[in-house]
Order: structure tokens, then sequence, then C-alpha cells
């Protein structure tokens, strides 16, 4: 089984070196000057000329990647920002927390709130729960989740002053992001469960468990569950990168500080270097997440891992 | 005299879906003895299975129901039974096994689980007895007990059907309904179980409803045979009797004469012509006439009478005045 | 963020060519009994017409006029919608903003469905070497959030609608690709092009009588559901000001500029994420309704 996980982890590799090449080509199609940018209107022909020469941004396209690779690789450098002049990665790891949060915040939210709805959805089908959880479902996955963020703003926030509207400092400040980004990424996963569970409750070895005796609750949790959870991880799996995604607009609307409003911030300020490691950061985090999620399969699956142990 | 495990009498019973209603069961009229193996013979459609889960009370929820009738198990009144009781007797008093061995276990549950379970539902014991009972019945139906931590897709078909037979009969009931138990098996392990079935069978003093279409596993498994066609029965009686007496149901004499034979040289099958009447329509008269080869008027006209010759009743016209 | 990719999963209904019309029929027939998709065919072709007759229901000018003596007032007879904090009548914003998220909608995935398609058929048709390759490349594409490619794209390129165009095009066509690929290469599998094959029908009447109306379903299906994502990225970018620049009028910078003004005047905000969600829901019921309409199976 160590021989799966090692071998996954070996394919990611390369996956994050052609998604850093994928970033580094898209961001080389930005205008302008950066040498030009960090020394400001008043800079001399020459001066600029000799940071470029110092940057390197005289190099070739494939020079400049493979030198940006190098240092990121051994010396962890991800370059300077053109504003701040300090390394990037500090600003990265100070940025990092509030995303962090955010994310799993919402992923918790998710999976509390929108399985267990789900679920009762497909055993209670076509029950009054069913068709408002399906309305539900539909009206959240139609709304952008920045807009529901700022419906919640205007009632808990601004009017009833339940929560703060912006900030991240205390768990407080937390409830209402995540709750608008669990509530966008939720609709679907509602849909998925339900139908997942249906098609479930379905299958023959149900009916032979109802057949033995079983109560219907133990059917439900023992038997269905069980199957059911193993396409549903591989859901919420798949939607944790739209997930990281989601964070970048939420923190815009709460004002939080984090990676998403870095990344932002960074582009209005045409700070290439820290738009580039933030976008490389978020992508490889999304990337390392799928492999936890394939990992963790391994471990639910029984036919998968009878599949190893006997290996 | 052996004592009477089940007893239906006139048992409808409907499938009511948004499109129609199905008529699966009319006027079904079964008897089974302590003990005794009682073949269910019939095309795809004739309501044997509906039956097999009606006397269950395993009815898909909103759609079947049963509609009139009584069923008798074992002293119980079925039909009146509150799903509490069911769940009692269900894997206790009688068991029930489906077609299709791939699909009736749980694939994320070991083997041991799926038996372990029915036998903590229905027994008091400790968990040492019950685990040894476990052993037990692996060992009857001819799987080694060390198996018992694997999963499902870790057996064959043939051994697969093995453990749900084990769950079947664990808890030792006094009814096992066998829904075409081999069909989906190779006819090489259909002959195998076939065989544990009957030893397991007399051992355990188990009496068996065993729902099949062929009649070579019919003249292998059974003491009795009934006949059913569009929700009843046509024609029933001992086993012998079935095969060599030469009064017949017409459909039953389609059923035979619509079985190849080896030693006859033939260009073309012979099946019964014409189709299974349409189930959301209920028949005037005898259901099968439309294709009876020997129909009379008064058969489109009047429901014909269970005839008796002895334990042989046969429900047609033909033979009202013999 | 939302997630349309459950559609590879989908069995693919097999009918002979030949029935090709009284398929359609059938669907359609499908399609017109269910309410809900009506419904959204309705709310769409609606919010199209409004949109495609925005400059004869009311002038692009009032859209983008300032007049501050009458800023942020609350719908009313002379401005339905209220106006914004420079004075511009919202009736007027909504109807022309509709056009550019419809628009941009319809272009960006027609586009970047065609690009699919082209990519997706080579993949799934040749197999071997090209379709490993161009997979694999799918797959880092694809290991790449959607939302946070868009906003890589935008971040070189700049503001504006071309770019815009060009971000969402660049990041919905990894995911058509995967859809085309895998839906024909789940046809090509079956039996019955293996019979017609057997039978010394030519790969191109293969390729045009069976499997393309086999796969065009799932595909449909995929594109408006991925159209109601992008109308709703549309709106975010614009909404981190990454999309559409002022003063053209986009729901989503709507819901940016109203957002400091929210608190007193909350129609602002309320009345543009509206017409984001009606038209997205339209759509979404579309996509639904067309999908349980190609297999009926898959609703119970």
């Amino acid at each position: 089984m160590t021989k799966y996980i090692l071998k996954r982890i070996f394919l990611m590799f390369p996956v994050i070196l052609g998604v850093s090449f994928i970033v580094f080509l898209i961001m080389s199609f930005t205008p302008g000057d950066p040498a030009r940018l960090i020394l400001g209107e008043s800079a001399t022909f020459e001066d600029i000329e000799i940071l470029r020469e110092e940057m390197g941004l005289n190099d070739n396209f494939f020079v400049r990647y493979f030198n940006y690779v190098k240092n990121a690789v051994t010396n962890f450098d991800f370059g300077n920002s053109y504003t701040t002049k300090q390394p990037v990665t500090n600003e990265l790891f100070a940025r990092f927390p509030s995303t962090l949060k955010l994310a799993l915040g919402s992923v918790f939210l998710m999976v509390m709130i929108g399985v267990p709805i789900g679920i009762i959805s497909a055993v209670k089908q076509y029950s009054l729960i069913d068709r408002i959880s399906l309305v539900g479902a539909l009206l959240l996955t139609s709304m952008p989740a920045f807009w529901f963020g700022l419906m919640l703003v205007l009632v808990f926030a601004l009017r009833l002053r339940w929560f703060p509207a912006t900030g991240a400092d205390t768990i407080k400040h937390f409830i209402l992001p995540c709750f608008t980004l669990a509530a966008a990424m939720m609709a679907n996963l509602i849909r998925m469960t339900r139908s997942i569970m249906l098609e479930v409750i379905r299958q023959d070895y149900i009916r032979t468990a109802r057949a033995k005796g079983v109560k219907e609750m133990t059917v439900i949790y023992k038997h269905a569950l069980r199957n059911a959870l193993l396409p549903v991880v591989t859901i919420i799996g798949l939607n944790l990168g739209g997930l990281l995604g989601g964070t970048m607009i939420i923190e815009s609307v709460f004002a939080m500080p984090g990676l998403g409003t870095l990344t932002i911030e960074s582009i209005r300020m045409k700070n290439t270097p820290t738009v580039m490691a933030s976008i490389l950061f978020v992508a490889i985090l999304a990337g390392i997440i799928n492999l936890i999620v394939d990992i963790l399969y391994v471990y639910i699956d029984p036919r998968i891992k009878s599949q190893y142990a006997k290996n | 005299m052996p004592e009477k495990i089940l007893t239906i009498k006139d048992l409808y019973v409907e499938y009511e879906t948004d499109e129609a209603t199905v008529y699966a069961v009319n006027g079904l009229d079964i008897e089974v003895e302590e003990g005794e193996t009682l073949g269910l013979v019939g095309e795809t459609g004739a309501g044997k299975t509906t039956a097999a889960l009606s006397i269950m009370k395993l009815l898909p929820e909103k759609i079947g129901s049963i509609k009139k009738g009584s069923i008798n198990l074992d002293g119980l009144d079925i039909i009146k039974a509150g799903e509490g009781d069911m769940r009692s007797i269900r894997g206790n008093v009688v068991s029930m096994i489906f077609q299709d061995p791939m699909t009736s276990l749980n694939p994320v549950l070991t083997v041991g689980d799926q038996i372990y379970e029915v036998l903590a539902i229905h027994k008091n014991d400790s968990r040492e007895k019950l685990n040894a009972r476990v052993d037990e019945i692996l060992q009857l139906v001819g799987i080694p007990p060390k198996r018992k931590t694997d999963y499902p897709h870790q057996f064959s078909g043939g051994m697969k059907q093995r453990v749900i037979i084990a769950i079947a009969l664990a808890c030792e009931p006094k009814l096992l309904l066998a829904d075409e138990p081999t069909t989906a098996l190779d006819v090489t392990i259909q002959a195998q179980v076939l065989e544990m079935m009957k030893s397991l069978k007399s051992r355990l003093n188990t009496a068996m409803v065993l729902i099949t279409h062929d009649m070579g596993v019919v003249a292998e498994m059974c003491d009795r045979v009934a006949i059913m066609y569009a929700g009843e029965i046509v024609e029933i009686g001992m086993v012998e009797d079935i095969f060599e007496d030469p009064k017949h149901h017409p459909y039953t004499e389609g059923l035979f004469g619509s079985i190849p034979d080896l030693n006859k040289k033939t260009k073309r099958l012979n099946p019964i012509p014409g189709l299974m009447p349409d189930p959301t329509e209920i028949a005037k008269g005898c259901s099968f006439s439309p294709r009876c080869p020997k129909r009379l008027d008064i058969c489109s006209l009047v429901q014909p009478e269970n005839i008796s010759f002895g334990n042989h009743s046969i429900k047609c016209h033909l033979f009202k005045n013999n | 963020m939302t997630s349309v990719d459950n559609v590879e999963n989908m069995p693919i209904k097999v009918r002979p060519a030949t029935k090709k019309r009284s398929q359609i029929k059938a669907i359609a027939f499908r399609f017109k009994k269910n309410k809900l998709a009506v419904f959204g065919l309705v709310l769409l072709t609606v919010i199209f017409m409004i949109s495609i007759l925005a400059d004869f229901v009311v002038d692009f000018d009032t859209a983008i006029n300032q007049n501050m003596q009458v800023r942020l007032q609350p719908p009313s007879r002379e401005h339905i919608f209220g106006t914004d904090q420079y004075g511009r009548d919202m009736f007027a914003r909504i109807i022309h903003g509709s056009r550019v998220s419809l628009f941009v909608g319809l272009i960006s995935i027609g586009i970047s469905l065609a690009i699919g398609v082209v990519i997706g058929s080579t993949a799934g048709f040749y197999g071997g070497r090209i379709d490993n390759v161009i997979m694999r490349f799918m797959d880092v594409l694809l290991a790449i959030p959607q939302t946070l490619m868009a906003i890589s794209v935008v971040a070189a390129l700049g503001p504006g609608i071309r770019n815009l165009l060009i971000a969402m095009i660049v990041s919905s066509i990894p995911r058509f690709s995967r859809i085309v690929r895998s839906s024909i290469l789940s046809i090509s599998g079956q039996e019955f092009v293996e019979a017609a094959k057997a039978c010394g029908t030519s790969d191109f009447r293969i390729v045009a009588r069976h499997i393309i109306p086999n796969a065009i379903g799932p595909i449909v299906v995929q594109a408006t559901l991925n159209m109601a994502a992008t109308i709703i990225a549309i709106a975010g970018l614009s909404f981190i000001g990454l999309g559409i620049e002022p003063p053209n009028p986009e729901w989503g910078s709507m819901l940016s500029e109203g957002k400091a003004q929210m608190r007193y005047y909350p129609h602002l905000v309320v009345i543009p994420g509206i017409a984001i969600v009606l038209a997205v829901m339209g759509l979404n019921l579309i996509g639904d309704g067309l999908r349980d309409s190609l297999d009926p199976r898959l609703k119970n």
C-alpha cells in the first residue's frame, strides 16, 4: 500500500511542474516593464537597463522559467515583491492562515450540513424536506457566492449586528464567510449525495438486509450509508479545488487578510512575483488536497484496500 | 400428519404506478407443509416473485400492496402483522434468497459480519457463541471459516450464493423462499449448490418454496410442484403427477413441449405461441385462453374452477366432467 | 464554483441512428413535460430578448450618464429600480448589463466548446500516444482551479471585455475537452459501433451517423450548465475589479460599486443579484431538464 501512496506522490511532481509552467507562461503575457515599475517613472533608461540585467529580464522565456524553478526549489525563493521589496514568501505565509481557516471552516460546514440533508432527502424522497432541499439547492447554485455573502452581511452584520462584517480576528469573524462559501458548494453536494443515496437504496443488498429483519435505521446507516460514502467522498474531493478558488472572491467580500485579497491587491499594483507565487501556491495546494483525497479513498474502499493488501 | 407451515388463500396483489396498475397476483392459493419443497414454476412475469415478497411483506413500499386474501405463516397472520412482528420473523422464521448472488451481498461488509448480523438480531446468545455459530454455518455450506473476514468481491459467484444461503439458514428458519437461486450460476456450480441446499434442507427440516422456470431443477429438488400463470396457480400436484400423469393444464403441456429434446431431431423450437397477458388488464374468463390450443367457447367467458384428482389439481374447463 | 463534472459519468443513452428523428421528438416531449425545465427556458428566452432589444427598451446613455442630483434613490416610478451612487438609472444598467453576461457567456462557451470538441475528439478517436499526451496536458490545466485560472489570465492581460473573454475561454477548454473525449470513448467502445464496423461501415459514416448523435446529448447538457457557471464567474471577476471596466454596466461590478452603500440602500445590491440569479437559474433549469429528458432513468 505504501507503494501506491509513494507512486501517487511521485506522479504529483510532474503535475506541479506543469502547473508552474502554465502559470509562468500566462503571467509572462503581462504587459509593461517590471523594472520600470520598481524604479518608478523618473528612472533613467540606463538604470532601468541595469535593473533588467540584474533581474534577468532580458533572458529568453525558458531561461527565466528555469531560473525561477531553480530558485524556488533550491532556496525557496520566489522572488521579491515589487512593492515591498521583501521576499514574496514572507507575505504568503503571513496571509495564508486566514485563507486556511476559511477553507477548513467552509469544508467542515459544507460536509456537516450538506451530507445529512442529502441523505434525509433521499430516504424521505418526495417529502416536504426533500422538496425544500431541492429548491434550496437550486437557488444556491444559481446565485453567486459573493452575492449570497453580501446578503448575509446585509442582514446579519449590518442590520441585526450579530456578526462582524469584515476582518478575520476572531471565530465570529469567520462564521459568515465560512457559511457563505459552504452554502455555495453545499448545493451541489446535497444534490449528488441525494442521488447517490437513492441509487444505493435501490441495490439488491439492501433488499437482502431487509429480508434478514434488519431495522430500517440500521439499513440506512450501516448498509446504505457506508456504500454511499465512497462516491460522496469523491465528490467532496473534486470540489475542494473549486473551494480554494472560491476563497479568493469571498475574502474580498469580507475584507479578510488572506491569499485571495493579497492576489487581488497585487494584481492591481502589477506586483507580478506576488501574484505568480500566490496563484502557484493555491494551485499546488489544490493538487496536494486531491492527493490526500485519493489516498483516503484507498482506506475507505475495502475493494481497493484488499487489492493492495494482498500485493 | 405434518403441520402446514404456510397457507395462502385467495391472494390478490397489485402494483400501482403513475402510468398503470399492474395486477400481479390474482387469486393465489398455496399450502406448504413442514419440511416439504414446493416448486413454483412459471414464465417471467407470472407473479412468482411478487408472491414471495408478499409473504415477507417486502413489496416496494408505496407501489405494491396486498389487496385481498390471507397469508398464514406458522400461525402468524401476515396481512395483519405489524412491521415490528415482520422484522422479528424475517431471517428467523422465514428467509428469502434472491436471484443474483453478485449484487445481493453488501460490498463493504465482511462475509462473516453479514452472517453474524442475522444471528445477532434474532438470537440472544453471547458473542462467542454467535461467532462459533458463524463458523459452523460456513462449514455447512462448504466455505472454510477462516474466510469470514473476506469481502464479497473476493468470492466467486457460486460461493457468494453459498454465503447467501448461509445467511438465510443461520437462524434455522421454518420456511425458505428461494427465488431462482441458481439461475445466475454456471450449470456445474448450479448442481453443487442445489446438492448442498438439498442436504441442508433435510438436515434442518426446512420447508422451501423454490421459484424456478427450469423443469430440471424441479425434478431434482421438489416434492410438490405448482404451475403459475398470470398471477394464479393453474395446476398443482406431486412431482410425480406433474412429470408422469398424462392429464395436464394446456399451459403445462406447452411448458414441457417447449423444452428441446436431445433425442429428437427438430428444425424449430416449440415455444408457446403468443405472450403472457398484459398485467394491467384483468382477464375475463381463463387467462390462458387466448393462447390455448385446446380452448373452448366457455373458456373466454367463465373463470375455470380447480378440479382435483387426489393430490393433483388442474384449473381448467377441459377436465370439468371427468 | 459550481461543479458541473458529474456529466462525465452519465450513461450514454444509445439508439441506432435511423431512429434519430423520433429520438429528438421523444426528448423534446419529455422536456416539455418537465415544468421546471420549461420555466427555465421561458425565463432565459425573456432575458435573452431583453438583452438583444436592450437599446429599444432604454438608451445606453441612460445607463451611464451620471446625475448627482438624483443619486441613491430607492425604486420609484421614474426609476423602476432606483438610482445608484452616481445617479445612474439602475433599470437601464440592469438591462444593458445583461448583454455583457449573456454575450460573453455565450461566445466564450461557444468557442471553448468548439475548441474542446476538436481536442477531445482527436484524443478520443485516435487514442494511443496522441490521447495520452493531450490528456496529460489537460490534466495539468485541470489541476488549476477554474476560478484561479481565469483570475491569472486577467491578472496578466488586464481587465476589459476582450481579456475577460479570453480568460473564460481558456479556463473552460480543459473541461470540455475531457467531457467530449470521454463521451466519444464510451460510445466508441459500445458494441453497436463494433457491429457497424463489422458491417463494413466507413469510419466517417460511423462518426457522423453513430458517434456524434449519441455524444451530443451530454455535451449540450454540460455546455448549458457551464454557461451558467461562466455567468457567475464573469460577475465574480467584475466584482473584484478584474472584469468589465467602468462605466460599462455589468451586474457583478454593480455589486462591487453598491457594496459600500449597501447598508442604507440595499436595492443597489439586491437587484443586480436577483438579475444574476434569474439568468443562471434559467440556464440551470434548462441544463437539468435536458439531462433528465435525455435519460429519464437517471431521474428516479
